[in-house]
């Protein structure tokens, strides 16, 4: 037997991989799978979303809230007055000095994007207690910013992988105009006319409110109508849904996640003393609790609580604060904003939750 | 079925899968980095656990294995820290004693505990290293992705793991070659 040299070369001496692997040889573990079972049962119930949508098509349906969806994603232009939702939340997102904020302070590293970009808001489907609802992600957006939030959003090209789209692949959305004040007219090419196979209503409704939010935010003229055009011309329908007039956002606490966050972006790296979280919630008496966990295992660092501006009504109002990270150790982790449920899943849904990977330094 | 049913028996089938394949494998890897059976079975369950969580995140068998890996080792080492010195004390009295003549059986239990041992003497890194290496078969690339260091340091925390082992177990090594 050659016998390994001291050189740094990963050697696998063969005597010691022996003696290793024998040394735990005689080690049997007890049985614990049920244990395990039993622990996602409630991980996925509490704080994570067990499971995302693929980018590209992948279709989820569940139940009660679908219906609600459809039944409530009107096409009625002007439909619920009192709902300025996405305007505010656009405002504060594209046009809104704050918004330069969120994304430069934390860290260099995201230093404000060159002038041929912007940051623009996407919404895209991803799972919540009540089912699939849209999630809000801010991007840096190339070209025209209406054209990218409508065409990232149906493409399901979102940071977080969390998120995906509703729509079939191959779907491709080539220009967005302004047709006076209030109308927004989006051309989609390649979308199907009839509801595809495999696609329920409350889905293909959903999918058109991806693009009816992602526009009206990237616009940020408040809820203004989004007519689609197909292939050039108006349709009747697209995906098997009404689409000869104007679309209206249908209602936000029926339609999004009770929570989105902000700031930090997925996959950011921060360094520093200080992590800077912001978001927008609707939580009952608008209390948001913050969590930063390790990525690996389930180790929660640190958590505190924040406070929206808000909680009534049918919007979701902004929250922001700061969690003191001068003594956690560097490496991955995760960000998580959750909604408060006093009930603890009694009642209602159980907590929405929003997260984001995050690398610290 | 729906895909939503689908994909939620994905990550429910996965965590099985996993655990068909690799409880037993992982649990003894952490065992040779904390020595204690029973808290290497909590680091691995923890693990296990952690990486159901994250199956939207990973969806992939290697990725989730990866992943698997690299959480029984941070966890193993968190774990030693919590215990602190009073384990290492323990660990100390329990050095077997040699008894020349004895039957292989505990000759066995000897050697083995004399290995747990000295991968208790080596600092962290070097004992994952060497765990990683000798036990699992990673390659370089594979151990530095898990533990997150670089080539470099995987190869150099390798070789100096690698001489202090061969000299601490020097005597299983002339015995076995």
């Amino acid at each position: 037997m050659t016998r390994p040299g001291d050189q740094p070369h990963v050697e696998r001496d063969p005597r010691l991989a022996e003696l290793l692997s024998d040394a735990v040889s005689d080690i049997e573990p007890a049985n614990r799978l049920d244990a395990i079972r039993n622990e996602t049962k409630v991980t996925s119930m509490s704080s994570r979303r067990p499971w995302l949508y693929a980018v590209g098509g992948a279709v989820v349906a569940t139940a009660a809230v679908i219906t609600a969806i459809a039944a409530a994603g009107g096409t009625l232009p002007g439909q619920g007055d009192d709902d300025p939702a996405p305007a505010g939340q656009s405002e504060q997102a594209t046009n809104d000095p704050t918004t330069a904020d969120d994304t430069s302070e934390p860290t260099p590293s995201e230093t404000p994007a060159p002038p041929s970009s912007s940051v623009v808001p996407v919404y895209f489907v991803g799972d919540t207690p009540s089912g699939p609802r849209l999630y809000r992600e801010f991007q840096k957006g190339e070209g025209d910013p209406l054209v990218y939030a409508a065409a990232t959003s149906v493409a399901g090209s979102a940071d977080d992988p969390d998120y995906g789209t509703l729509w079939p692949s191959g779907v491709s959305v080539s220009e967005v105009t302004s047709d006076g004040a209030d109308i927004l007219t989006v051309s989609v090419a390649g979308a199907p006319h009839d509801l595809p196979s495999g696609m329920t209503q409350a889905q293909a409704q959903l999918a058109l409110q991806q693009v009816v939010y992602s526009v009206q935010a990237a616009h940020g003229q408040g809820r203004v109508g989004v007519q689609l055009l197909l292939d050039g011309a108006r349709s009747d329908q697209i995906l098997g849904q009404p689409t000869s007039e104007p679309l209206a956002n249908a209602p936000a606490l029926k339609t999004l996640s009770l929570v989105s966050l902000t700031s930090p972006a997925e996959g950011q790296t921060v360094s520093g003393d200080t992590l800077e979280v912001e978001g927008v919630a609707n939580s009952f008496e608008a209390n948001v609790i913050v969590r930063l966990q390790r990525w690996e295992g389930t180790e929660v660092v640190a958590q505190e609580p924040f406070m929206a501006e808000g909680w009534m009504g049918d919007k979701l109002f902004p929250f922001s604060g700061t969690i003191d990270i001068s003594g956690v150790p560097s490496g991955e982790y995760v960000v998580i904003a959750m909604t408060d449920d006093p009930s603890g899943g009694a009642e209602g849904p159980g907590a929405f939750s929003d997260s984001r990977r995050i690398t610290v330094e | 079925m729906t895909s939503h049913e689908t994909a939620r028996w994905d990550a429910d089938t996965a965590l099985e899968q996993l655990y068909a394949a690799h409880w037993r494998q992982l649990v003894r890897l952490s065992v040779l980095l904390v020595r204690d059976v029973a808290t290497a079975e909590e680091v691995v369950q923890d693990a296990f656990v952690a990486v159901h969580a994250r199956w939207p995140k990973l969806r992939d068998h290697d990725k989730a294995l990866a992943y698997l890996r690299a959480t029984v080792v941070n966890r193993s080492r968190s774990a030693l820290r919590h215990r602190g010195v009073v384990s290492r004390h323990a660990a100390r009295e329990a050095v077997p004693n040699h008894a020349p003549g004895a039957d292989d059986s505990a000759l066995a239990t000897d050697r083995r505990s004399a290995v747990l041992d000295a991968m208790r003497e080596l600092p962290d890194r070097q004992r994952e290293v060497l765990a990683l290496r000798y036990y699992l078969d990673l390659s370089e690339a594979e151990i530095a992705e898990a533990l997150g260091i670089s080539r470099g340091a995987v190869k150099s925390h390798a070789s100096r793991g690698s001489a202090t082992l061969r000299t601490l177990l020097s005597d299983y090594l002339e015995d076995r070659s």
